[in-house]
């Protein structure tokens, strides 16, 4: 093809050129859709993680840490697994948290021969915020939400995890099993489980 | 059953309620987490770019023909002087060398061998 000053630059110069422009095109593309994904679900992995780590802090290092995982190694992966992707990256890492903070708090606690902070933990539907503002009253969103909190932070990890997934982030239950690394049973199991275990002790509340 | 869906759906607008009351803050640290998150992205990109063929493969296919090119030129028969050699005959050379004479020998009288070698081959004296 004859070079000319009308035609686009990188047609002037060969495939190989042409070959890394349509490169660089498609990996800007890529980029782009990886933004709108991240975009689409800080929020809520944001939540997610809070919850679990009862820490804004951690919650927002733990979902950085599985930002950068997910763009790192599977940015390249078809975007339509990158939602299971990264909410098992985000998982993983907050189970290291726990494991982590969990070693730290009974190395204190052998340290100060006191009580481990999780072992003096008092029980957490005691320490919600009152909701008792009157049976006429609705409660408000904020208060709902800190009573849901508190019993969401003590349900068994596996519960709290599948109820999270299928409940903030709307995953079904497959994308919910491949989070969890386990089977879609499990995930049946685990989230009938916390559903009850919820509606057990927050039905006064919200009735 | 409906009373329980009720609840499932009563857990979901409280949670999204609540993710989406996240403060500004907040909103600007998740920003740059993702930002940071992009910047890796496009590093480890460029690194996979190197990786792909349609990039390097035409560059390595044009210097496998330099290469190619350049070992047939240096290797194409070249004229006169290596004919020469080759019309000299190698036994000959082969009979010099191993001869217990040496080849200085025949260096200073070059041309009464000379000499002697076509009276042989001529028969005559």
């Amino acid at each position: 093809m004859a070079c000319s000053a009308t035609l686009p630059r990188d047609d002037c110069f060969g495939p190989g050129r042409l070959a890394r422009a349509v490169a660089r095109e498609d990996r800007l593309d890529s980029t782009r859709e990886l933004e709108g994904f991240l975009k689409d679900v800080e929020r809520r992995a944001f939540g997610i993680a809070q919850i679990a780590l009862r820490n804004a802090d951690d919650a927002l290092d733990v979902v950085q840490e599985s930002m950068i995982q997910l763009a790192q190694s599977y940015a390249s992966r078809p975007a339509a697994e990158w939602k299971p992707l990264f909410y098992r990256i985000l998982q993983n890492r907050i189970r290291d948290w726990q494991r982590r903070r969990r070693t730290r708090s009974r190395v204190f606690a052998w340290w100060t021969g006191g009580v481990a902070e999780d072992d003096a933990a008092a029980d957490p539907i005691d320490t919600a915020a009152s909701t008792d503002a009157g049976p006429d009253q609705r409660l408000e969103q904020s208060e709902a939400m800190a009573v849901l909190e508190v019993a969401l932070r003590a349900l068994p990890a596996r519960q709290q995890q599948a109820f999270l997934l299928r409940t903030v982030e709307g995953l079904d239950v497959a994308a919910t099993a491949a989070a969890m690394g386990c089977s879609q049973g499990s995930v049946k199991t685990h989230y009938f489980r916390a559903l009850q275990t919820l509606r057990g002790q927050l039905g006064e509340h919200w009735s | 059953m409906s009373s329980e869906n009720e609840f499932e759906q009563r857990c979901r607008t409280v949670l999204a309620a609540h993710v989406e009351a996240i403060d500004g803050q907040t909103l600007s640290r998740l920003q740059r987490a993702r930002q940071a998150a992009l910047a890796t992205a496009a590093k480890s990109g460029a690194a996979r770019s190197f990786r792909t063929p349609g990039l390097w493969l035409p560059g390595g296919v044009l210097a496998g023909a330099a290469v190619l090119v350049l070992a047939v030129w240096v290797a194409r028969p070249v004229g006169p002087a290596q004919v020469t050699i080759a019309e000299a005959s190698p036994v000959e050379d082969a009979e010099i060398l191993s001869s217990s004479d040496g080849p200085d020998l025949y260096a200073d009288d070059a041309e009464f061998y000379e000499w002697a070698g076509s009276v042989a081959a001529g028969g005559t004296g």
